[in-house]
């Protein structure tokens, strides 16, 4: 364990050093421009506002991270069943393998108010915003790991007596895990920022986002930059938490 | 050729080509019988994966028809009934020796517990049983050659099929491997199927060999192999091998030139 701490100190401090210095230059150029809180607060400014509102931001943060995890659920559930599905059904992925692609070019920020205009102020909009972002990396990623799996491998199974339904439970799923891990990394990270937007443009009442439009409302701008930081968090421990496990799942070496 | 096990009569196969249709198998009948080694001897680049991809029932005969026992490998209807050893060791990564090594009995439907014993065994007999929670990628190219035989050999289907199992192996691994391969045979008395374009390989190893010509590819002799068995490396060297080697080197050359 200890050699693992110093393995990532030896991998990281320079990205960490530049971090630290960046706050101090941030800290001192904040005192000599004599720049007012609401302009642009100092790091230490930001921390005092955090031991004011801490309790808030944290329920705040809570209420973000469950509409997150469920709509990041969904997402996944959703994502891959679709790339199962156009895989296995060669006439379904020709109908709506174009139709998923145009899908992604609608701006997200203006079907929120569209989606409330339907359903209404509550928390419906905000999981088919987070799902619909959170799909679309991991089923094409899925697609593209399926379709990639190398002939000499479909060959063999094919040869060997696989029908098409082992052929895909034997080889193309788990020759695709890879590619899903990259498509879930990828939608973890959209996910938070899908449910700022969604909270932030669906108006509600709770959540990191509603918190920061209030903040900003009364000119409070530290409590803006505590917002930032509880989404960067939020979202880099989705990351990791997706790493930790592709490295659990995937051991083996897929670049051979 | 009551008991063949595998049988190929008159097999044609054409390809679409820019310019037409490319003729790649002429007329190609052979057969192998039970407990048999037989190969296929070619230069490379004469059709002969796609003659395995026939017998394996994912390519269609463009005329001809392939039987292995009483069944019609048309391409089309029937799933692969053939135990695959191929030129890359193609083993799945994310799957460890053991089961890799019980990959083809899986997907015939031998009882799980069945495929542990038989796999264990199998890796046992081998010596290779302290390598069975090994992943592939921690293994050398010999080694994995190893462990994708025994994942064929312990598929139940009953032709064995071996595409250059040896190509990508260096000289002296290659021999090794041989020795290896012949000495399972001789135990298990498998029929096999080998491609290769190695003539000292297929007389060392097999019990008939079947020379193909170049494009379009046809059966040009038919050798029986008479060395008996058990066959050690000293074989290599005795008078009656090398003129039989030279033999066939000197019937595909002219061939070829031809």
């Amino acid at each position: 364990m200890n050699n693992r701490l110093k393995a990532l100190w030896l991998r990281g401090w320079p990205a960490f050093t530049v971090v630290i210095f960046l706050l101090i230059l941030w800290e001192f150029s904040s005192y000599i421009f004599q720049l007012d809180a609401w302009i642009l607060p100092s790091p230490s400014m930001i921390y005092d506002e955090w031991l004011l509102v801490g309790d808030r931001v944290w329920e705040h943060s809570m209420t973000t991270l469950k509409i997150t995890l469920i709509g990041f659920t969904l997402g996944i559930f959703f994502g891959i069943t679709t790339a199962i599905l156009l895989h296995l059904v060669p006439w379904l992925n020709r109908a709506f393998f174009p139709l998923l692609i145009i899908s992604q070019n609608i701006p997200i920020i203006a079907l929120a108010p569209i989606l409330v205009i339907w359903f209404g102020y509550n928390l419906i909009p905000h999981y088919i915003l987070i799902t619909l972002i959170c799909y679309f990396p991991i089923t094409i990623s899925m697609i593209t790991g399926l379709q990639q799996t190398e002939h000499h491998y479909k060959h063999l199974v094919q040869m060997m007596g696989a029908s098409k339904w082992e052929t895909f439970l034997k080889l193309e799923l788990p020759f695709s895990t890879p590619y899903i891990f990259s498509g879930l990394k990828i939608s973890a990270t959209y996910s938070v920022m899908g449910a700022v937007i969604a909270e932030w443009a669906a108006g509600s009442s709770n959540g990191i986002a509603a918190f920061m439009k209030l903040s900003l409302s009364s000119f409070k701008t530290p409590r803006v930059f505590i917002g930032f930081i509880v989404i960067v968090v939020l979202s880099f421990t989705f990351y990791l938490i997706i790493n930790v496990l592709q490295k659990w799942i995937v051991k083996w070496n897929h670049t051979k | 050729m009551s008991n063949s096990i595998l049988e190929m009569k008159q097999i044609h196969k054409y390809f679409p080509h820019e310019s037409g249709t490319l003729h790649v198998l002429n007329d190609i009948s052979l057969h192998v019988n039970e407990g048999e080694f037989v190969s296929i001897l070619g230069p490379s680049g004469s059709g002969k994966s796609t003659l395995f991809h026939m017998i394996g029932g994912i390519t269609a005969p463009s005329s001809g028809e392939i039987y292995i026992g009483q069944h019609n490998m048309d391409g089309i209807s029937r799933k692969g009934l053939i135990s695959y050893m191929p030129q890359q060791a193609s083993l799945f990564p994310w799957r460890n020796v053991e089961t890799n090594v019980r990959l083809g009995m899986e997907l015939n439907g031998i009882r799980k517990k069945d495929a542990i014993k038989q796999a264990r065994e199998g890796l046992a007999k081998v010596g290779l049983e302290q390598y069975s929670k090994h992943y592939p990628h921690a293994l050398s190219g010999g080694m994995q050659q190893r462990i994708s035989f025994l994942r064929a050999l312990l598929t139940p289907n009953v032709v064995m099929c071996l595409d250059e199992p040896f190509a990508s192996l260096d000289a002296f691994t290659r021999m090794d491997m041989q020795n290896w391969l012949v000495q399972r045979w001789e135990e298990e008395q498998k029929t096999i199927l080998l491609i290769t374009h190695h003539i000292e390989e297929a007389l060392y190893m097999s019990d008939r060999i079947y020379v193909l010509s170049d494009k379009p590819t046809s059966v040009l002799a038919t050798y029986t192999v008479p060395f008996p068995r058990p066959r050690t490396e000293s074989l290599l060297a005795t008078e009656s091998f090398t003129k039989l080697k030279f033999e066939i080197y000197q019937h595909m050359k002219q061939k070829s030139r031809a």
